[in-house]
């Protein structure tokens, strides 16, 4: 009896012993034994800033915990923040700093980017730090950009674009050009409201070649910092025939199946429209041309056969015409056939 | 002994109880994640980035990383509504027209529900984008774009989801900000902006009486977004767009509306898990920004689409047939080699650092004939007497004394000229965040260093 009791007490002690360990073992027992990462602040707002300023700021950060904390890594959101680390390794109780800049050139209006610090921190493995601010331009041009898309290449067509005055008010446009002969530009009046804007009106004029340009619409200014001001011309001049689509994209096409699409020709003017013939390249490629009765279309039927080998597939379809104007039409025609 | 055992057993089981109590509390994040009822997976406004160009090492983003968490989201068990909110494209130049292409063929393989047209995506043309639309089977969206009294796309989209049994129906609405009107204008003729509060007004009063959860895609900035939702309060769910590149860590709740942003860029995409409580008319929301980086593996589908597309760079010769535009100091290109001899020491130093080799780089990531990338990793492409190929210009590969010094023609011509000093910002053209996420001046620059003395 005595030495059941005896036995008893070695056991439970050590089972207990043995449930504690079990429960708790995995668990860490104190966390400030691993690095702790702590930010005095983690946004900081520039306010104002204009387009000539560079303006950083130093965000500070302590390690709070009781081993070395290392910054890994710092990812900046856009290539106009910069971020850099006073140290790699800071030792507990230690501080760091991170000195944020911010280039606002080319840019205009309310930012807010981020900066990430990767760190071996237990509490914050990833920290994001954001900077603010606002970035004033004196002169803008909206949309910075003409896009004209597809014109006849029988009428004027006619596009506008604002020149907003966001400084001092007293922005004055001393001439406008562009680079081709075939697009014309004239300049407005002042028109007075929040801002002073001026409208400016891009003409593209008949008779421009067919197929697709890129110029430039040159814009001067009395503004010191913006004297010239290039803004991108683009568009397609398109002749009596127009195509649609004009170019022929499948995606992927599954193998031992048909994939069809079809091109539709329309023409302006005359109803005399005739599709001769269309060429291609492989075997794999089949056409049907399924002429209009009014002479003002044709509708060409493609398709794309899944035999062809797996992979990138393409070809240029020539589409001949009856059309002195556009004796052939070109179609790319792109997919790709699944594996 | 035997009698022994049995406490011994029970003080075990206990802990075995115990440690199980313990474990499935840290566990229930996770299996919550795993089954939740919806999941909208948030993105748009990629700008024309498809993938990262694979140039240095940290680049974010990419279609092919993002195909692979929607893989292992879908496979977890997840009912999954990708939904985009416009501008996959930057421009209207013809290599935006082919990203297009393969973006959209993309989005389908991804299974997207429904794509709000933004302003840039009218760059492409109404006529291609109906096409695309077509080819891709995905619902474009604009309820406010009209041409003259006619709808150019549908207004919404209507996505029934079986949720456990229950049929949810989801109305994803589409708008573009009125701000983009001068842009729509240009677009084509005849085509124009209404008010986006004018047609909602309607269209969500009818949607909410027929749908369980009503999503607007905004193409608007955060301010307009937020206007939008204080005058519907009826919308569930709030996509803004404009609102800087990066994807906001938090949702903003406004009464019971959550307003989230895209970001750009396509670095992240927003995951907003719904769950829908028995007592309860409003849904449970759980947001996180998921981070499209390197760690993550590529999706074999989408490398072959990206593989296709640089083909269909080359096979139309875009870096060859481009307007060329003539520098802007005057003068022409005339590659590092002809600055070797009165410059021997620097040009020896350049020679093995990684800007003389940057062509190569471009060659094994197969991005050699991407007019994007060589502006960056070769001298003067774009301009009159840059770089065209390696055929044509082979003294122009590579990042050479011209891209960061300026062209180098005058002052070969009259050694007296001089040549352009550098400053930091030069870097910062090509050093992008994006292009190159580990650029950092201090410790770039000694990598390069051939003058004498510190600094640059």
């Amino acid at each position: 009896m005595k030495k059941r009791h005896l036995l008893w007490l070695v056991v439970i002690p050590l089972a207990f012993g043995v449930l504690i360990a079990f429960v708790f073992g995995t668990r860490p027992l104190d966390s400030t034994r691993t690095p702790q990462i702590s930010f005095d602040e983690q946004i900081h707002d520039f306010g104002v800033v204009r387009h000539q300023d560079l303006p950083h700021y130093r965000f500070t950060f302590s390690n709070t915990g009781q081993t070395d904390l290392i910054i890994s890594d710092i990812d900046s959101s856009c290539g106009c923040t910069a971020a850099l680390l006073s140290a790699e390794a800071i030792p507990p109780g230690g501080l760091g700093e991170i000195d944020v800049s911010f280039n606002p050139k080319g840019r205009r209006g309310k930012q807010k980017q981020t900066v990430s610090v990767h760190s071996n921190a237990e509490n914050a493995p990833i920290v994001r730090l954001t900077i603010q601010a606002l970035v004033e331009t004196s002169v803008e041009i909206s949309p910075n950009r003409i896009f004209f898309g597809g014109i006849n290449n029988q009428e004027a067509t006619t596009k506008h674009v604002r020149v907003l005055d966001s400084g001092n008010g007293k922005l004055k446009i001393s001439r406008i050009e562009t680079s081709s002969a075939f697009l014309s530009a004239e300049v407005g009046p002042p028109q007075l409201g929040e801002v002073v804007s001026y409208e400016v009106k891009v003409v593209s004029q008949p008779g421009a070649p067919i197929g697709k340009f890129q110029e430039t619409l040159t814009i001067y200014t009395n503004d010191k910092r913006y004297p010239r001001l290039d803004v991108s011309i683009e568009g397609n001049v398109l002749g009596s025939i127009t195509v649609s689509p004009e170019h022929l994209f499948f995606g992927f096409v599954n193998r031992q199946e048909l994939a069809q699409q079809e091109i539709l020709l329309a023409k302006a003017g005359e109803p005399d429209l005739k599709v001769l013939e269309v060429g291609h390249q492989s075997q794999f490629i089949s056409t049907k041309i399924i002429s209009g009765e009014s002479g003002r279309s044709v509708r060409i039927q493609v398709t794309v056969s899944g035999d062809s080998p797996s992979g990138p597939f393409r070809d240029l379809l020539e589409i001949y015409t009856n059309n002195t104007e556009q004796p052939v039409v070109r179609v790319p025609l792109h997919a790709l056939v699944r594996k | 002994m035997t009698k022994l055992i049995f406490p011994f057993l029970i003080l075990v089981l206990i802990g075995l109880v115990l440690r199980l109590a313990l474990s499935s509390q840290s566990m229930r994040p996770t299996e919550v994640e795993s089954e939740p009822n919806l999941t909208l997976l948030i993105s748009g406004e990629e700008l024309g980035y498809l993938e990262p160009c694979g140039c240095a090492e940290g680049q974010l983003g990419g279609f092919s990383r993002r195909d692979s968490v929607i893989q292992q989201l879908a496979l977890k068990g997840k009912t999954l509504l990708p939904i985009a909110n416009g501008d996959l494209i930057d421009n209207a130049s013809r290599q935006s027209e082919l990203k297009a292409e393969i973006g959209f063929a993309a989005l389908k393989e991804m299974g997207y529900a429904a794509y709000n047209i933004g302003e840039r995506d009218l760059l492409l043309g109404i006529d291609r984008l109906r096409y695309l639309q077509r080819t891709s089977g995905i619902p474009f969206l604009s309820a406010n774009l009209f041409h003259g009294e006619k709808r150019v796309f549908q207004p919404f989209v209507i996505h029934t989801v079986n949720l456990q049994g229950n049929q949810i129906q989801v109305a994803i609405i589409g708008i573009l900000s009125q701000s983009f009107e001068v842009q729509v204008e240009n677009a084509g003729a005849g085509l124009r902006l209404e008010d986006p509060v004018v047609v909602l007004t309607d269209l969500v009063d009818s949607l909410e009486k027929t749908t369980d959860l009503i999503v607007l895609l905004a193409h608007s900035d955060l301010a307009e977004s937020e206007a939008l939702v204080s005058a519907f309060p009826q919308i569930d769910v709030v996509i803004s767009g404009h609102e800087g590149e990066e994807l906001h860590e938090d949702p903003v709740f406004i009464e019971n509306t959550v307003l989230l942003n895209t970001g750009t860029k396509g670095k992240a995409f927003g995951q907003l898990d719904i769950r829908w409580c028995d007592d309860r008319a409003v849904p449970d929301y759980e947001f996180q920004s998921v981070s499209l980086s390197e760690r993550l593996p590529d999706s074999p589908r989408m490398i072959e689409l990206l593989t296709l597309y640089q083909q269909m760079l080359t096979a139309e010769n875009l870096s060859v047939d481009l307007e060329r535009e003539p520098p802007a100091t005057g003068g022409m290109y005339v590659g590092s080699a002809s600055c070797k001899g009165c410059h021997t020491e620097a040009y020896t130093v350049w020679k093995q650092s990684k800007h003389a080799h940057a062509y190569q780089t471009l060659v094994s990531h197969g991005h050699a004939a991407d007019p994007e990338c060589l502006t960056c990793h070769t001298v003067g492409f774009g301009f009159q007497t840059g770089f065209v190929n390696v055929e044509a210009t082979p003294n122009l590969p590579g990042v050479g004394c011209e891209n960061c010094h300026g062209v180098g023609g005058n002052h070969v011509k009259n050694p007296q000229k001089g040549y352009g000093q550098v400053i930091q910002a030069n870097c910062l053209t090509c050093h992008t965040a994006q292009n190159s996420p580990k650029f950092d001046h201090d410790v770039y620059l000694p990598k390069i260093q051939h003058w004498k003395g510190g600094g640059t």
